[in-house]
């Protein structure tokens, strides 16, 4: 046996990631509480503390949960893509305990500030709203909370201790039980997270109601965590061990799907808007009407230009898939409007007469990333970058020098 | 095992794993191993040019019947107007619709396998891709004549068109069934030249093969030339994955543009935004069970094991079980947002549909979308003819049934109560709806005689000397 494990174990530089992640999950943190403390001229206060938490929470959350459900789907599917990207999977899924954990101080203090059917007698004025108590009320928001995070972590936690037995012991049996666990996995995840982003997302706007909301916030959050484990795959190929092994037939694989997600999110989005326009029911259409005006508009068609368009443009092109530099570009792009998704999910609906926005808002991703960062590094480190047995040295289409030659290329 | 054992700088694993341990469990190649190029040619063109068997006869027989019967159909549907089937005001779309959506639904396997599975390399999709494709094709025939006879004087069809026209007439472009004229005529278009495209080189090996003087003649008009040089193959290629690109689009707009003629109205369970991944959902899942229940029989009645393997079959099981989950969410999303919504109407809907008049097909149907496609997890199932071929039976039903659940029960119970009614198909909705059966299965008679229902070219790719480089790992 070879002894390999040295060629592929994380660089040292994610050391230092790891503690610069940290201290700036803290810095971080620490401005936060200030900012709890400032007065509203300020844009802070305990108010504006929760919300952004909740945003911050999320986004990152959304990147934990994403990455369960890639690392569910790549088990189902196979392909080498799957295999290369497994372990940043596995590490990021595996945070999802803590940030089930950061979620508690907001569940015990922070609903009231946050969602509008935490108060009763709000509940109580509008006939539609009355009828929702049974579901929309705390003790059992509570509980579905933790039943999902239950769910979730027992996932992710089985997943990478099988996967780390594989390495160890280069038994075919651990590969075929997290494929076994990953069907039914993915029917509990579909139900879980539909239930959880209507939970978190949702119900911001109590009145508000829409089929779709579940799959579409759901591939949100996948194709979040696809952009971001593209630009850590690029680092580490570009500055790190992996260059090695993962090539430009590696970065065209994740490209491609990269694009695919990105128009199944538009597809989604668009349909969602066009079926509740043309309706135009009161319940209903009242959340976009929100977003269509008093600058609102803007973070739209910013969503429109830079989550899609200007993605979609440039991930046709074969040669930019192709490079690790070009593509983390646009996956960080993609990454980041994410964020710019989750304020148009959630501010407006606390801001409904025109745009708002505190600077609380953007260091709340900064500070839930660092933790986040920290975590996924810590857990990172721990293995190899790539899991034995389960990736080829070279990719299966990988064409020679003469070959591409001849295909004019 | 090849893979495993071979060493690191051929490229094979990163880490060996040693001979005592077990290693991934062999796939059942996608083609018998004692196939070469030339008993894969034979084989194929031999469905083509040997007699026809007497099977063959007697099922167009019954299907003549079939074809008579739906000529009749349309024949007494002009003369007599719509009236004759059971539609009423206020459920105006009855087994029409329900006809034109559930073979719409079934084209789509045809289009998925040859463009989306094309462009993710699955090479599986080989031996069965013309034959999804002309179902395709059949499919899309039976479907776009249901809303033109649907139209009551479907001789004015053509006014759907955007014309200059003297009367002025200008369609209501805001209306999705415009939108349906224009996706459903561009992926007939798109769909024949597709299936077109992929029969040039095999028509050329007809041609080549063929000891008819007539037939080469024909079979040489079909293959425009084809001379199979490097250039001719380079070309070739790249149209072919350029189509490929612009039918995956198809996919899913098709029925997406379906489904917003039920979404974009505000008709409780109609008016739900889930209705556009769920419709294309629910497609992939029909039509993958139309392809599986077609192909079963054909694999046993041709022999063709060796080409149409087991590995083919569980594939396309597992892709039905998937798109069936896909499809049993949606049931579920729409009877809990139907709760969370608070709204009146949209709960007495989803009662309705449960416990109303109709509640028999809502049952039937979760019978055979939800809980028959379980059975589909066992691979002792999947691998077990007979019962996959019963299980997409259910599944056919199942899908002609959710539409009749959506189009009937939302209808019949609309939001005027003054102006609800109850609805049943007549001996002449059933009728059309057998013929366009006979005529989808003509055509396939047909094309099983007349064109080589396996892609020939396609097939002999898999008989690479290196056959286990193209097969991804992990």
């Amino acid at each position: 046996m070879r002894m390999v494990d040295t060629e592929y174990s994380a660089p040292r530089e994610l050391l230092r990631t790891q503690t610069l992640a940290l201290i700036v999950g803290i810095v971080g943190l620490v401005l936060l509480l200030l900012g709890a403390f400032l007065p509203e001229e300020l844009l802070g206060g305990t108010e504006q503390f929760w919300r952004s938490y909740l945003m911050g929470w999320t986004y990152w959350t959304g990147v934990a949960l994403g990455s369960l459900g890639v690392l569910m789907i790549q088990h189902l599917s196979g392909g080498v893509w799957g295999a290369t990207l497994r372990r940043f999977l596995e590490a990021a899924a595996l945070t999802i305990p803590v940030m089930g954990v950061l979620f508690v101080p907001l569940a015990l203090l922070g609903l009231p500030y946050v969602y509008e059917w935490t108060d009763p007698a709000f509940m109580r004025e509008s006939e539609i709203l009355s009828q929702k108590t049974g579901y929309l009320n705390t003790p059992f928001f509570l509980i579905r909370m933790l039943a999902y995070f239950v769910i979730w972590s027992v996932l992710a936690v089985l997943l990478h201790r099988w996967s780390s037995r594989l390495d160890r012991t280069g038994d075919y049996d651990y590969a075929s039980r997290q494929a076994r666990l990953s069907g039914p996995g993915m029917v509990l995840y579909a139900i879980t997270m539909t239930l959880f982003t209507v939970d978190v997302l949702l119900s911001l706007d109590a009145e508000f109601f829409s089929t779709m909301w579940g799959p579409l916030v759901t591939l949100s959050m996948i194709l979040a965590a696809f952009a971001l484990m593209i630009v850590i795959l690029s680092f580490l190929t570009v500055r790190g061990p992996l260059s090695q092994v993962v090539s430009g037939e590696h970065f065209l694989d994740v490209g491609k799907l990269l694009l695919a997600f990105t128009i199944v999110w538009t597809y989604l989005s668009f349909s969602q808007f066009l079926i509740i326009y043309s309706g135009n029911l009161p319940t209903e259409a009242q959340w976009y009407v929100t977003r269509l005006q008093g600058g609102w508009e803007w973070v739209g068609l910013a969503l429109l230009v830079f989550q899609f368009i200007l993605p979609f443009l440039l991930l046709l092109s074969r040669g930019l898939k192709r490079d690790p530099r070009m593509l983390v570009r646009v996956a960080l792009l993609a990454f980041l409007m994410q964020y710019v998704n989750i304020i148009w999910l959630t501010v407006p609906n606390w801001h409904r007469d025109g745009f708002y926005l505190s600077w609380m808002d953007l260091v709340a991703p900064i500070a839930f990333g660092g933790i986040f960062l920290m975590l996924f590094t810590a857990i990172l480190r721990a293995r190899p970058l790539l899991p034995l047995h389960v990736v080829p040295r070279r990719h299966p289409r990988a064409r020679t020098y003469t070959e591409a030659q001849h295909a004019g290329q | 095992m090849a893979d495993i054992t071979r060493t690191r700088e051929e490229g094979g694993f990163i880490l060996e794993p040693s001979p005592t341990r077990p290693g991934p469990p062999a796939k059942i190649p996608l083609l018998h191993p004692a196939h070469n190029y030339e008993t894969v040619t034979r084989k194929i063109t031999s469905l083509v040019f040997n007699r026809t068997p007497s099977g063959w006869y007697i099922g167009m027989a019954i299907l003549g019947l079939g074809m008579m019967l739906f000529t009749a159909s349309v024949g007494y549907l002009f003369a007599r107007g719509v009236g004759i089937w059971g539609i009423n005001i206020p459920v105006a779309w009855g087994f029409d619709i329900i006809n034109f959506v559930w073979w719409i639904g079934i084209g789509h396997a045809g289009t998925l396998i040859s463009a989306i599975l094309l462009l993710l390399h699955q090479e599986w999709r080989t031996s069965i891709n013309r034959i999804a494709e002309s179902m395709t094709l059949f499919a899309v025939a039976c479907a776009g004549m249901y809303p033109i006879l649907h139209l009551g004087r479907p001789w004015l069809a053509y006014w759907l068109l955007p014309y200059p026209s003297p009367t002025n007439l200008w369609p209501q472009f805001r209306s999705p069934l415009v939108w349906d004229v224009f996706a459903v005529s561009t992926y007939a278009t798109v769909s024949l030249l597709f299936w077109y495209t992929g029969l040039v080189p095999d028509l050329a090996t007809m041609r080549d093969r063929t000891k008819n003087r007539f037939l080469r003649v024909v079979y040489g008009m079909g293959s425009l030339g084809w001379r199979g040089s490097a250039r001719h193959w380079n070309n070739y290629q790249m149209a072919y994955l350029l189509l490929a690109g612009l039918s995956t689009p198809l996919v899913v707009s098709v029925h997406s543009v379906v489904s917003f003629d039920f979404a974009v109205s505000i008709l409780p369970g109609w008016h739900s935004t889930i209705f556009p991944p769920y419709f294309v959902a629910g497609a992939i899942f029909a039509g993958f069970a139309m392809v599986l229940t077609i192909v079963i029989p054909l694999r046993a009645f041709y022999r063709l094991h060796d080409l149409i393997t087991m590995r083919h079959i569980d594939n396309m099981a597992k892709v039905t079980l998937v798109t069936g989950l896909v499809v049993a969410y949606g049931y579920l999303s729409e009877i809990f947002f139907a709760y969370y919504s608070g709204e009146y109407f949209e709960k007495f809907f989803i009662t309705n549909r449960i416990t109303g008049a109709y509640a028999w097909s809502f049952w039937a149907l979760i019978l055979c979308n939800v809980i028959a496609p379980q059975f589909l997890w066992s691979k002792r199932v999947r691998h077990n003819l007979p019962a996959v071929f019963l299980l997409m039976m259910f599944v056919n039903i199942g899908m002609w049934l959710e539409r009749f659940v959506i189009i009937v029960g939302s209808l019949h119970r609309g939001h005027l109560p003054s102006s609800w009614a109850q609805y049943a198909g007549t001996f002449w909705d059933w009728s059309l709806f057998l013929g366009t059966m006979a005529l989808f299965l003509f055509l396939f008679f047909l094309f099983i005689r007349a064109l080589p229902a396996i892609a020939i070219f396609e097939t002999r790719e898999l008989i690479h000397p290196d056959q286990s480089q193209t097969e991804t790992p992990a």
